[in-house]
């Protein structure tokens, strides 16, 4: 899986990484080239000040007066010079005792050559004449390479060092960057979560400019559903509105027991069918959550007169934060058709009380009725179970209807024997 | 009775009031919102059954109107859609009862009179007025237990008198919930009505008040 925080990640790794390492090339080179020319410039000044000393006398070669530098004197120092003429040797330095040295012929500085003790030397050579004197003359300086070399190292690895740790600092550096660039994504992320949830509506909008238009977009999506299922809503009910009006005008003009109103109920309840599995076609939809406990307010306030009638007693147990995360109608539907249920089949007592869990909700009610055999139990939940039978509008419709909302909403309804006696209707719905 | 029917299918309209009629009630109808609304809150009715998917004005705004003004007649309502949603709105906005279409005509007139019955206080179907009783379900009146004989217009009366026993009912309120809309009313022919009743069911029942109204006495 591909991450923006990943891949801006590598990204920095890899331009810093070149970056640091061309400069650690660039600056060392640049370096080995100061400290270089630093020995070239003190061999040429040697090799100056040799040219300023020799002298010709009687046509041979002298040199009137040696470098007095100790270095030039400490035997193998590495730091050697030698004039030569007609490449008989004129004189040298005393650090090379006996030796003498040998490279091939012209003008240079920064040759390569290995002393009497074999190690490595940076050579500087040059050819001289002089007046009165027809001698080729050479001039030859060395310096050690393992000095040149020291001095290098000794500048090169506090370079490396202090370039390490500006690469660290700046990997730090963009660490953080990604990741306070990120934030905002991530924000937008747990908004989303809290929209889907159903426990926001919208998206807030972000403080970074770069967001925006997306939140926008996401929020006039989120809009235009909210408007697009209000609205087919709304021409559903107008559908089942002038359907419904005509059918019920038509069973009171047929006689009771024409056969005719076997089929009008069953149109009714195929219209009613198909008009709920439309209304909730999605399995949820965004931006809902409703608080039940007004839900089971009004339900019982529709309940009212067959409740009143029938001496019976409700008791509510639904704590104030109880919420369902779906459409109010589907809840409505769900507990409008049980507590119809258990004040029909109840004798004097009914029981509802809801349980709030980490993600889930549980909606418990229960009558003092005859209960339900448990092998019809299984059958009253079959979705459209008794769709196609006769008999009185409504009955046993019910508990499919919920089971099948339930269901689309990812839930569930169980039936069991009440602690009350009789039915007791279990609905497990998201929280 | 009276009763105020808003329903803007023809069809079903005419049945609802035929079905009212034919079970004692005087029935008015209005076939959009507007007028129901009007209707509802310029006449006396003991009961409205109201369509919610009306043209014009839906029924829930025609109900939350009656409400606002005051107007506190049992209303039941008539939803297609028959789910929970219409009938919690319906009730929010001060109905009673519900219908579901398609509904059985005897059913709405049962709930219509239910509803009257349980506006006066009476919890039960069969209210006892001294000698009285009234069925409200069946519109019968005995008394003593022995049917009475009475015209339509003299059941009108005495059950509203019965529904509203030990109470002083005007004459005009009377007469508002015996009459039909734009219809004249009499009080003269309730005076003589009120005197036939008095002799079917016996003096010292009915009691007039001189100049406020009818009151029936019924101190069981």
């Amino acid at each position: 899986m591909r991450s923006i925080r990943g891949r801006l990640l590598i990204l920095a790794a890899v331009w810093l990484s070149v970056a640091l390492l061309a400069a650690f090339l660039f600056i060392s080179h640049l370096l080995e080239r100061f400290v270089t020319d630093r020995f070239d410039a003190e061999a040429a000044a040697i090799a100056d000040a040799l040219t300023a000393s020799l002298e010709v006398d009687d046509s041979r070669v002298e040199l009137d007066d040696a470098p007095s530098d100790p270095r030039f004197l400490l035997p193998l120092s590495g730091w050697y010079w030698q004039v030569t003429a007609e490449n008989q040797v004129v004189a040298r330095s005393d650090s090379l005792l006996d030796g003498r040295l040998d490279g091939p012929a012209g003008d240079f500085a920064g040759g390569h050559g290995i002393g009497a003790d074999g190690a490595e030397l940076r050579v500087l050579r040059r050819e001289v004449t002089i007046p009165d004197s027809a001698s080729r003359i050479a001039i030859t300086v060395t310096a050690p390479q393992a000095q040149i070399n020291d001095s290098l190292r000794q500048i090169v690895r506090p370079l490396a060092i202090s370039l390490a740790i500006l690469g660290l600092g700046l990997a730090a550096a963009s660490l953080l960057q990604v990741t306070v660039g990120l934030h905002s994504l991530d924000r937008l992320r747990a908004d989303l979560a809290e929209v889907r949830a159903g426990r926001a509506h919208r998206l807030t909008l972000p403080d970074v400019s770069e967001l925006r238009p997306l939140t926008s977009e996401i929020n006039a999506s989120l809009d235009q559903n909210a408007d697009l299922l209000a609205r087919s809503r709304q021409h559903l009910g107008n559908l089942a509105h002038s359907l419904k009006t005509p059918l019920s005008a038509l069973a009171n003009e047929l006689p009771g027991d024409h056969h005719g109103q076997a089929l009008i109920t069953r149109m009714d309840r195929l219209i009613g069918w198909h008009l709920r599995r439309a209304r909730s076609a999605g399995p949820r939809t965004l931006g809902q959550r409703v608080p039940v406990r007004p839900v089971i307010e009004d339900i019982l306030l529709v309940l009212r007169w067959p409740v009143q009638d029938k001496g019976m007693t409700v008791r509510t147990d639904c704590p104030e934060d109880a919420g369902f995360a779906g459409e109010r109608q589907d809840l409505e539907e769900m507990i409008g058709n049980l507590t119809e249920n258990a004040v029909k089949w109840g004798k004097s007592h009914v029981d509802i009380s809801v349980t709030p869990a980490e993600d889930h909700l549980d909606i418990r009610i229960e009558d003092d009725g005859p209960g339900m055999a448990e092998t019809d139990a299984p059958r009253a939940l079959i979705r459209g179970a008794r769709l196609d039978e006769h008999g009185p509008s409504g009955s046993g419709l019910g508990l499919a209807i919920v089971a099948d909302l339930a269901a689309l909403h990812g839930g569930e309804l169980r039936l069991e024997r009440a602690r009350l006696g009789g039915l007791a209707a279990i609905l497990r719905l998201p929280g | 009775m009276r009763a105020l029917i808003v329903e803007d299918d023809p069809a079903l309209s005419e049945q609802l009031a035929t079905a009212m009629r034919d079970a004692g009630f005087v029935t008015d109808l209005a076939m959009d919102g507007a007028e129901g609304e009007y209707l509802g809150a310029t006449e006396s009715y003991d009961v409205a059954v109201l369509d919610l998917g009306l043209p014009g004005m839906p029924g829930i705004e025609v109900l939350t109107r009656w409400r606002d003004q005051g107007i506190g007649m049992p209303v039941l309502i008539l939803t297609a859609r028959g789910d929970w949603t219409d009938k919690v709105a319906g009730f929010r906005a001060g109905a009673d009862d519900y219908a579901v279409k398609p509904f059985r005509l005897d059913e709405v007139v049962l709930r219509a009179q239910t509803l009257i019955r349980r506006a006066a206080g009476h919890a039960r179907p069969v209210i006892e007025a001294g000698p009285l009783r009234l069925d409200s379900q069946l519109g019968l009146i005995t008394r003593d237990g022995m049917a009475l004989k009475l015209t339509a217009f003299e059941t009108r009366i005495l059950s509203y008198l019965i529904h509203h026993k030990n109470r002083i009912v005007s004459r005009t309120e009377l007469s508002e919930h015996l009459y039909e809309a734009d219809t004249d009313r009499d009080f003269k022919s309730i005076e003589v009505v009120i005197g036939r009743l008095r002799r079917k069911i016996g003096e010292g029942v009915i009691e007039t008040r001189r100049g406020e109204g009818y009151i029936l006495r019924a101190t069981a």
